[in-house]
């Protein structure tokens, strides 16, 4: 699925004070069908409200958003949003997390739970079908979330920092799992993070953003081929310019 | 020690006391009967009954049975109305004035009226346990609801929930362990209120705290104390009941 932002500005009004805060500032990019792009800015830029409006929980204060050329409104479960907090529900079980959004759609249990199950297996997470989530460790909380979200079939894939609650160790595991299961399905994946190192691993292109209010300053291709060498020269050559360009940012704010 | 030994051993040691006590005549038998004394006391009340005929176990039925009725329709308002004030900030500022002015008044209050509207007998007790835990309930269901954590609500609705599925799928079990807790404050209140209310007004022939009236009245302090003990175990049981039922149901926590 394709994803077309026309000047996209949003700006929240501070309730109590009635101050006026402008989060996202005229952003406008094009992601073709299949592609893995990620965002990356300073904390507090805005990524994760962009996020939003692309996922349809809030709405831009002006600007489009096309999929597919149409125009969203309101989520539907054709865009997919995982959460650096997992959003696991505690009271369900991995199986029954996973098969949400069927249930939603009142699908027959049997063949919800077939489709869970296929899931689970390929997911490596046979023998956790029945455990709550308060069982899991966080990776296999994240790959939880991943199923329930996969399970719906959705084409465009957004990750708002999914592995920034995780160890080093198991970050660079499911980065590599990321890869796998985006070659095979071949979703569209706009992924948020500010961890450099996680960016030039999984993207095929980087939208470098400003800090507040988020505008995009630098628009990267890497091209390496997958699976990409975190120790290459190439990759580090990656790696230095966006770290330049983020303490090139940091210097104009004068932090 | 195990806690289990060591809670049986501070309950044995105190009948233990108790007893030594009261066989030295340190404790005058007329105002508090020995533990010995009270067995035989329940051993009566369960075959002969007080007035005679009224067994205990009728009198415990009967107040297990107006608590079930009260609490039963507390239940049938107080968590849906409660789900619907978390959920509709509007209903919440319109009602809580409301219940506001109504919780303070104890249930014990209403029951001149009670008797007024209902009579004496089963409705009015049902109504005055109901007024007892409808806002134990009501209150820990809103703060339930108030509770869940708004990713949850933001995660189902990437996943394409609706405001229905919200309503079933997110609020009402992950405002659940808020309303366990409501339902077992809920339980203790009507409890009591149960047998203040069988104590000054709703009589009829059966209920413990009508029971121990009884014993007042023909002057056998063995009687009240047995029932004071049945009131305080009958109480624990229910109490009990719940917790277990806590426990399986919010496996997940």
């Amino acid at each position: 699925m394709s994803l077309e932002l026309v000047n996209i500005s949003k700006t929240f009004t501070n309730a109590r004070t009635k101050e006026e805060v402008e989060a996202v500032r005229a952003i406008s990019f094009k992601i073709t069908t299949g592609t893995f792009v990620s965002l990356i800015g300073p904390s507090g830029c805005g990524k994760t409200t962009l996020l939003r409006i692309i996922s349809g929980l809030e709405h831009p204060s002006s600007g489009t958003i096309l999929l597919n050329e149409k125009e969203i409104a309101k989520p539907d479960g054709q865009v997919g949003l995982i959460f650096q907090e997992f959003a696991l529900f505690p009271w369900r079980t991995v199986i029954d997390n996973i098969d949400f959004g069927l249930e939603i759609k009142k699908i027959p249990t049997q063949k919800r739970k077939e489709r869970a199950e296929f899931y689970l297996h390929k997911f490596g997470l046979e023998g956790f079908a029945n455990k709550f989530p308060k069982e899991l460790s966080g990776g296999m909380k994240q790959r939880v979330a991943i199923a329930r979200t996969l399970i719906n079939e959705p084409e465009l894939l957004l990750m708002d920092e999914p592995f920034g609650a995780l160890d080093s160790q198991t970050r660079n595991s499911l980065q590599e799992f990321l890869l796998k299961i985006w070659q095979e399905t071949k979703k569209t994946i706009l992924f948020i993070s500010h961890n450099i190192d996680e960016t030039v691993f999984l993207s095929e292109r980087i939208f470098c953003l400003s800090s507040r209010p988020a505008s995009i300053k630098l628009t990267l291709d890497i091209d390496l081929p997958y699976p990409r060498e975190r120790t290459s020269l190439e990759f580090n050559l990656y790696r230095k310019k966006i770290l330049d360009y983020l303490a090139q940012e940091r210097t104009q704010l004068g932090g | 020690m195990q806690p289990s030994r060591l809670k049986a051993s501070i309950i044995i040691t105190i009948l233990f006391l108790w007893q030594i006590l009261s066989s030295l005549h340190i404790i005058p038998h007329y105002k508090i009967p020995s533990p010995w004394e009270v067995v035989l006391s329940i051993k009566t009340l369960t075959t002969i009954g007080l007035p005679q005929g009224y067994r205990l176990p009728t009198h415990i039925l009967e107040s297990l049975y107006r608590v079930f009725c009260g609490f039963s329709i507390a239940i049938v308002i107080a968590v849906p109305l409660g789900i619907l004030m978390g959920w509709s900030k509007i209903a919440r500022e319109t009602l809580t004035p409301l219940v506001e002015i109504i919780r303070p008044i104890p249930p014990l209050a209403w029951i001149p009226i009670a008797i007024f509207w209902f009579g004496i007998g089963i409705k009015s007790a049902a109504f005055i346990i109901f007024l007892g835990s409808f806002f134990p309930i009501l209150l820990s269901t809103v703060s339930g609801v108030l509770s869940v954590d708004t990713i949850l609500i933001e995660a189902s609705l990437t996943l394409g929930a609706k405001r229905s599925d919200i309503y079933k799928k997110i609020l009402i079990p992950g405002a659940t362990p808020s309303i366990y807790t409501g339902l077992r404050i809920g339980m203790g209140i009507a409890w009591m209120t149960l047998i203040a209310a069988e104590l000054t007004g709703v009589k009829s022939g059966y209920g413990l705290g009508y029971m121990i009236m009884v014993a007042r009245d023909i002057q056998r302090p063995d009687h009240i104390i047995a029932g004071m003990i049945i009131i305080g175990v009958t109480g624990y049981a229910l109490d009990s009941c719940l917790r277990v039922l806590e426990r399986r149901v919010l496996r997940w926590r």
